[in-house]
């Protein structure tokens, strides 16, 4: 029950505001009365967003509640199919595919009185939480590939994948490229965002890994390369960028961070997350420079508050007896 | 304050100091106007020398004194790319605020970060000294928090870079 694991680590408190479910909590509340034990047979129609661009319509007919549909839209999925898609989700949700709405890329169908069975486990539970971590499953699709066979031993230096993250800026960025060795897969990630503080700050951030793989044991090697010269294992490859996106920071895997299928679906979920990660922490970074430069000025403000004279007007005052006169 | 630091806010507060020496005087060709000469520069002999107070090339001060009005404009140090967006977003959070803060202009001169403008009517409100004051803390806090700022991020982008590095 590694996944059972995984479900309830990301939900503990202990993890605070620094990490981002991978779960979408929209759908997995909306899920989990009705897979779970509680036997929920409501209609419902529910269009959710998520991060890389993600989206989500659930949708249980009024004749038909226990049938729930989950349409997913998401970007790339032609190439992400090819790269392992189809197979994750033929192992994940067997027979379950049906066709998706307009708009929409892949949908599963699930039975909620005979939820199907796959390798996380068989309680409706359980497939609830699979499912609300779908996006993960198909945007990971070509990480947790690579990492399988690096795990069996069946990777080679084969060709280098490249898995179309989320909405790129005007220069590029926003990709990931996965790049298969006999004995490591190396991820660089191409960052960029639209505006100039932000890469500013992704760059300070994206230094710091190569900086924290020193202070911390047993994880995977990092690098950083400037934006304009991408690093030696993706120069050559069509569409990187000649100049300035914010910079490319590299992951390199060995078949010690892949053990056991939980220490593969932690890593494939913290790839995937890593953009959005970045992201959430520098507009945090950001919101947190407001916040001090809010204090800032209300500090300013009282010194120069102290410079104004005080008014020389003559105040009426009172005696005890309230009769009122002017001190002159 | 760093050691290094007291002799250029010296400087710069003796300057301000002299040149806050300001009256009352309408406009010379506008009857019944009364305008910051030193923004209108209508006439050169109610405009006194400008003075530059540098301490490096990126940190100085220009204090431009009239016969109604005195502009003070200040350079503040730029050491890298970070520190530049920083005093950017900074300056321009305050001048968006300069309503509130009386003696700021709402752009700096051409060159300088922020600027401020002192007229009669304000030394007539204020304290002299106290405006004096004002402005050395000013500038003594602005490079106070853009580098408090700066040291803030790197340790926030360590400790996120840790955190991550530490689940795999």
């Amino acid at each position: 029950m590694a996944w059972a694991a995984k479900q309830s680590g990301a939900s503990s408190a202990g993890s605070g505001l620094m990490h981002l479910p991978t779960q979408n909590s929209i759908l997995l509340s909306s899920l989990t009365p009705r897979l779970g034990p509680s036997n929920l047979r409501e209609p419902c129609e529910l269009k959710v967003s998520d991060f890389d661009d993600v989206i989500y319509k659930l949708f249980v007919p009024p004749e038909a509640p226990n049938m729930i549909t989950l349409h997913i839209g998401v970007r790339d999925w032609s190439n992400l199919r090819t790269n392992g898609g189809q197979a994750s989700l033929d192992t994940n949700f067997p027979s379950c595919e049906t066709k998706p709405d307009e708009g929409f890329d892949v949908a599963v169908v699930i039975n909620a009185d005979d939820p199907p069975k796959g390798p996380w486990g068989s309680t409706g539970e359980a497939c609830a939480g699979r499912l609300a971590d779908i996006k993960t499953l198909l945007i990971g699709s070509p990480f947790n590939a690579a990492l399988q066979s690096l795990d069996s031993g069946t990777s080679s230096s084969g060709t280098v994948t490249c898995v179309d993250m989320h909405k790129p800026t005007s220069r590029g960025g926003g990709k990931c490229y996965i790049i298969p060795k006999p004995d490591r897969v190396t991820f660089v990630f191409a960052v960029d965002f639209e505006d100039e503080t932000d890469r500013a700050l992704a760059r300070i951030f994206l230094q710091e890994f190569v900086e924290a793989q020193r202070s911390v044991n047993n994880c995977p090697p990092a690098a950083y390369a400037r934006g304009h010269e991408p690093p030696t294992e993706v120069q050559g490859v069509e569409g990187i960028e000649e100049d300035g996106i914010a910079g490319f920071v590299s992951f390199t895997l060995f078949k010690s961070h892949v053990g056991s299928t939980g220490k593969r679906e932690k890593a494939v979920g913290m790839l995937v997350n890593f953009g959005t990660y970045l992201q959430y922490h520098v507009k945090a970074t950001k919101t947190y420079m407001h916040m001090r430069m809010r204090s800032k000025v209300n500090g300013l403000l009282q010194v120069l508050s102290r410079a104004k004279q005080e008014s020389t007007e003559v105040k009426e005052k009172k005696t005890f007896q309230g009769k009122s006169f002017q001190r002159t | 304050m760093a050691n290094t630091l007291r002799p250029y806010l010296d400087c710069v507060r003796t300057t301000l100091d002299s040149g806050l020496c300001i009256r009352n005087f309408p406009s010379q060709t506008v009857e019944r106007h009364n305008k910051p000469e030193i923004e209108v520069k209508g006439s050169k002999e109610l405009l006194l020398n400008p003075l530059t107070i540098c301490r490096t090339s990126g940190e100085r001060t220009l204090i431009e004194p009239s016969v109604n009005s005195v502009r003070v404009s200040v350079a503040i140090k730029q050491a890298d790319e970070i520190e530049e967006i920083l005093c950017h977003k900074f300056t321009r959070f305050l001048m968006q605020r300069s309503e509130q803060f009386i003696i700021m202009r709402r752009k700096p001169t051409e060159g300088y970060d922020i600027s401020f403008l002192i007229t009669h009517v304000h030394l007539e409100k204020m304290w002299k000294h106290k405006l004096v004051d004002f402005v050395i803390h000013f500038m003594e806090e602005i490079d106070k928090e853009i580098s408090g700022m700066k040291i803030a991020i790197n340790a926030r982008a360590r400790i996120v870079a840790n955190e991550f590095m530490k689940k795999f």
